[in-house]
């Protein structure tokens, strides 16, 4: 299947428990890369749910800060 | 109501939480709407947002609260009306936006409008300020400004645009490919309702949010779309101002745009790797509902079509290993209904609505 779209790598979400960048897909599910993938040379992210596949765009300067990105911490509000 | 399409999340409303590639009733007894401004569908992500006479419904996924249901039930299996969470009896809902895991309600009364989030917004989706979750439905503070009524809102993958009666937008969450105008690009998100520019002199009567682009479009037809970026899928090729002067309605997927116009016919720009441009044997069109990347189409001879990316049934069933449907494809033999007892379209995230 061909690539459906290219996504830089800013506007992923990383996953700091499961290690993996996440990106939402056409379908509701999410494609996704994990970061081992990424520091391997593997730029395509695939959604489990569908055939289509987006490319990644970043630079290996982007993937240093993955394991202290500074994701601002959820703060649950509730009434 | 009539759905099908994505379902793993029982965002059709279906508690088999199987994808249906036939339209099926939900199983949920509805009111019936007054009227056909009286209803309307917004789906995203893997949850939907269902308004009937000023009361909202949520089905889908709730893990972030988007369904704006309880936080011990982290999916709702089928239409279930909200709790109520609007400051005073007088406001009734007028508006649901459904963004991919955010909700946004707007709750109106005579004399104003407010503005309730909900759900998971790690990019600003909230616009309540540097937070990224809201388990129960929040009130965004300081806004409309005061003395200014909701026009219209929507709600994309990332962000949401609320046009106000003064002519004005404004807009929170993912700007860095300009949904939220050339001011904000350098924004990794904002976190509150910004102001959104467009050209001077430009005044929209409708605003639609794409994934990477945001776009308006005026009474006579002018449309501008706000995008900064390498525009790989030519959202800002848009047509000329005369091609679609008489148009009845203009809406968006993720990467494509469509017009529809008072002839029936269509006009589409964008994206077409998955046949998202409206087919060139579709019929005379009355009404549109555009998804993340298809579309649901009512004709002038009755019928329901759909075409565009079908991979999970939401353009019906599968003909052989295509997911994209290139053709008018119908979908819909009305179960014994007439054109006119239609009252309604929607499309999501590969869901489809009737």
């Amino acid at each position: 299947m061909s690539i459906y779209d290219q996504v830089e790598i800013e506007d992923m979400l990383f996953d700091t428990d499961l290690q993996i960048y996440t990106y939402p897909c056409p379908c509701g599910d999410k494609f996704q890369i994990s970061l081992l993938d990424l520091l391997d040379g593997s730029d395509v992210a695939v959604c489990p749910s569908c055939s289509l596949m987006i490319q990644v765009i970043f630079e290996p300067e982007d993937l240093e800060s993955a394991a202290t990105e500074s994701v601002l911490q959820p703060v649950a509000v509730s009434a | 109501l009539f759905s099908f399409g994505s379902n793993a999340q029982c965002q059709l409303s279906h508690s088999s939480a199987e994808d249906v590639d036939v339209p099926t009733r939900v199983e949920v007894r509805l009111p019936s709407p007054v009227s056909v401004d009286d209803v309307s569908v917004s789906s995203n992500g893997n949850h939907t947002l269902l308004l009937i006479s000023g009361e909202v419904y949520a089905t889908g996924d709730n893990t972030f609260g988007q369904c704006l249901a309880s936080a011990s039930a982290r999916r709702v299996s089928m239409f279930r009306k909200i709790d109520p969470c609007f400051t005073a009896t007088s406001f009734r809902a007028s508006v649901v936006a459904a963004g991919w895991d955010f909700s946004v309600v707007i709750a109106s009364s005579s004399t104003q409008d407010e503005i309730y989030v909900a759900g998971h917004g790690p990019r600003g989706q909230l616009g309540i300020g540097e937070t990224t979750t809201a388990a129960t439905p929040q009130l965004i503070r300081n806004f409309p400004p005061r003395g200014r009524r909701v026009r219209q809102a929507c709600a994309g993958m990332g962000h949401t645009l609320v046009l106000l009666d003064d002519g004005n937008v404004y807009g929170w969450g993912q700007s860095r490919k300009g949904q939220l105008g050339p001011t904000n690009t350098s924004c990794a998100a904002c976190w509150a309702p910004t102001r959104v520019f467009f050209p001077d002199g430009f005044v929209p009567v409708k605003v639609v949010c794409g994934r990477e682009f945001s776009a308006g479009i005026d009474g006579a037809g002018r449309i501008v779309v706000l995008h900064s970026g390498t525009d790989r899928h030519g959202v800002l090729d848009v047509p000329s101002q005369e091609t679609v002067a008489e148009w009845t309605d203009f809406q968006c997927g993720w990467t494509t745009l469509h017009v529809l116009l008072s002839s029936g016919r269509m006009v589409s720009w964008g994206n077409n790797s998955h046949c998202q441009h409206v087919p060139k044997t579709a019929p005379p069109l009355l009404r549109i509902s555009c998804g993340s990347e298809h579309t649901v189409a009512l004709a002038r001879d009755g019928k329901i079509y759909a075409w565009g990316w079908g991979e999970h049934g939401n353009c019906g069933p599968r003909e052989d290993d295509q997911v994209n449907v290139g053709h008018a494809s119908p979908v819909f033999d009305g179960v014994g209904a007439k054109a006119d007892e239609i009252v309604y379209l929607g499309a999501g995230c590969a869901t489809s609505w009737i």
